[in-house]
């Protein structure tokens, strides 16, 4: 029995467990290059072969066309599986698909639709850049027209898996007339034209998932513009609050499975006087307690955003409460790690010193906390700008 | 069950009616004729048959309005009787006859001379008679309002009920009256922001108030969005019910206090004096934490 789903979708809910159990990947996936985006592309053939691809894109482009209920159980029996979370199709399918569904033309739908669902291509945002950051209008990457084409010259950063990506979501400026939101344009990509170079970016935790990407005369095709041109910032805006919705769910399962992993570190650890298990430490426990009861709220505000979009066709400014209740856990339970960790956070080949160097772009990739902030003051609560 | 979080209309109307009861001077006999004692019990037990989450709702408005008085204990104290079977006990509450405070270590609190007196831990709860406890003087309350006063036992209880369902029970519903403290933290704090002018213009513009505002509406929903899960989780007997409501209480706890500090920041002086109501959230919240057994008491029971 369940106290927060309908027979239906506990139904749902074991049809995906089972399935997931029998088909998703059990080797380790590859941290990066070319291995990973094999393996994160097969894992999504998979899926679509297995009728899981886009379970709320509508029927017509090849999704489910079910609710974004069945959509964050889907996320749910994901990340209580704890398989690996596949942000490289993540572009594709949370972003760029959803905006070519309520933006693009046929021909731009039939073309790119399937092929992201099928897992045949990989996508990546090109939005950031280095003097266009949080101000995203200031950017100043420009695409002049010339016959059939737009040339695009420029830089943006911050692209993750921009190395293994075929296609991009590109925000250009085409003309300088108007506002710094006027005169924007959202491009289809192709990542294999000639002139792009793409240099991986080292992070603090190891990683290279980020790439600046250069633009020297770029040749795009007229008809890979998406919306009206100079319209792009309406196109980009229509989406993002999706990025900000259940997006989140499988990070947010998957915290509170590392939430409970690390309780379990706390038993087998030795704590800070050096005689008793880490978790007989009257402020390691609590803290303990206190993310394990953090972490079941962030899962409560999911269903509550959830049952709000029910109610309306665009997400509201609630995905930005849960980023920042998100990323102010996922930094408090690695700070955590740290505590039970002991010496062992001298090595960064170790899980959870990983785990806390990572936590720290929690609050800054895909809008700082800051700018999350601004948006909850001025339209949740009303606040002057 | 539908994947509904959403309130229904009854809820609201539960609402828009304690929000009329609590703007006027409180009459506790009126609170019991509307069913407040009783939200949550069967029909045949003189409640009002409704769940949990209604009578979550309920506490939640008495947290927004920062009243003193013992809701809290009445509520929970008629629930144990019910599972007791005290019927005496039972409908002199439910019909506000009588009261019910907390006995918190050796304080009476928000307490009259004729109340019963409640005593709740973790594994259970007793009643005391009015006649049991020896009161001696009053102290100053925390949150400048309520009563305190010194009391100790002097005979056996009255009713003694063990098991951690009525401690679940109580945290939930005290878990509401924080998510409320909490929410009228935000709400003071932000109409004090947009009216506020200094330098020639509103105080919110600056994101050094703006950004606490903001903190302050992610904590109070989050404190209500897991008061609602705990509800339910409590209502339909689900295994994890005790974890979601020590959650809740957690949960609701931190937000209260946080957003009450935060809140009274963004007042300035005003905030600090007694005349403004915003020093009531912390108040009213300390009232609450003693009375659930205190914060590291919730988080043992979360994990220990």
């Amino acid at each position: 029995m369940s106290v927060m789903f309908s027979p239906e979708q506990d139904a749902f809910r074991e049809e995906v467990r089972t399935w997931l159990q029998a088909n998703a990947p059990t080797e380790e996936r590859p941290p990066h290059g070319p291995a990973m985006r094999e393996y994160d592309l097969a894992w999504q053939r998979t899926q679509w072969e297995g009728g899981w691809a886009g379970i709320a894109w509508p029927v017509e482009y090849g999704g489910r066309g079910l609710s974004v209920v069945e959509q964050l159980i889907w996320y749910e029996e994901y990340g209580r599986l704890d398989l690996p979370v596949i942000e490289s199709t993540f572009v594709g399918l949370r972003h760029a698909g959803p905006t070519l569904i309520a933006c693009g033309t046929e021909q731009q739908k039939a073309h790119h639709l399937p092929a992201i669902l099928r897992g045949d291509v990989i996508w990546c945002q090109g939005f950031s850049e280095p003097e266009a950051g949080s101000d995203l209008a200031a950017l100043r990457t420009s695409a002049v027209r010339d016959g059939d084409e737009l040339v695009v010259n420029g830089q943006k950063i911050w692209t993750s898996y921009g190395d293994v990506a075929d296609w991009q979501e590109l925000l250009v400026r085409t003309s300088r007339d108007g506002t710094k939101h006027q005169g924007i344009s959202w491009l289809i990509c192709d990542m294999h034209t000639p002139g792009i170079d793409v240099r991986p970016i080292d992070t603090m935790d190891g990683g290279r998932d980020f790439a600046e990407v250069f633009y020297d005369d770029v040749r795009i095709p007229v008809e890979n513009v998406v919306g009206a041109i100079d319209d792009g910032w309406n196109v980009a805006m229509s989406t993002l609050a999706f990025e900000r919705g259940t997006a989140f769910t499988i990070n947010q399962v998957k915290l509170s499975a590392t939430v409970e992993r690390l309780i379990d570190e706390a038993r087998e650890r030795c704590g800070p006087d050096g005689r008793r298990a880490a978790i007989a430490d009257d402020e390691i426990r609590r803290e303990l307690a206190a993310v394990r009861a953090e972490s079941r709220a962030l899962r409560s505000l999911t269903y509550l955003a959830v049952s709000r979009n029910l109610r309306s066709a665009v997400p509201g400014p609630d995905g930005s409460m849960l980023k920042l209740a998100y990323a102010e856990l996922q930094q408090r339970v690695g700070r955590l790690a740290m505590e039970i960790l002991g010496d062992d956070v001298l090595d960064r080949g170790d899980h959870w010193t990983r785990t806390y160097l990572t936590s720290h772009a929690a609050s800054i990739g895909g809008g700082t906390s800051e700018i999350q902030r601004n948006i909850v003051a001025e339209r949740v609560l009303g606040l002057p700008r | 069950m539908t994947f509904d979080l959403a309130l229904t209309d009854e809820q609201d109307a539960i609402i828009a009616s304690a929000r009329g009861v609590l703007a006027g001077p409180l009459d506790w006999r009126h609170c019991a004729d509307i069913g407040w004692f009783g939200l949550a019990l069967p029909e045949d037990a003189g409640g009002v048959g409704f769940g949990i989450v209604e009578a979550a709702v309920l506490q939640r408005e008495i947290g927004r309005a920062l009243v003193a008085g013992p809701f809290l204990p009445t509520v929970v104290a008629a629930r144990a009787a019910l599972d007791a079977g005290d019927q005496d006990l039972l409908g002199s509450l439910v019909t506000g006859e009588v009261r019910a405070s907390a006995l918190v270590g050796r304080f009476f609190v928000d307490g009259r001379d004729d109340d019963v007196a409640v005593v709740i831990r973790r594994d259970g709860l007793t009643v005391f008679d009015a006649a049991s406890i020896e009161l001696g003087d009053a102290v100053d309350p925390v949150d400048g309002q309520g009563t305190v006063r010194r009391a100790s036992v002097t005979a056996a209880a009255r009713v003694s009920l063990l098991g951690t369902r009525v401690w679940h029970y109580l945290l939930i519903l005290a878990a509401a009256q924080l998510t409320g403290i909490a929410e009228r933290a935000r709400d003071l704090a932000v109409e004090h922001a947009i009216n506020r002018e200094q330098f020639g213009r509103p105080i919110g513009v600056n994101q050094a108030v703006k950004h606490p505002c903001a903190d302050m509406a992610v904590r109070a929903d989050l404190a209500y969005a897991q008061v609602l899960v705990a509800a339910r989780a409590l209502d339909g007997g689900d295994a994890d019910a005790g974890v979601e409501a020590a959650s809740a209480a957690a949960v609701g706890l931190d937000a209260a206090l946080a957003n009450g500090r935060a809140a009274i920041q963004c007042h300035g002086g005003m905030g600090f004096t007694a005349e403004h109501p915003v020093h009531r959230t912390v108040g009213r919240a300390r009232v609450v934490e003693r009375i659930i057994g205190g914060r590291a008491a919730v988080l043992d029971a979360l994990v220990d």
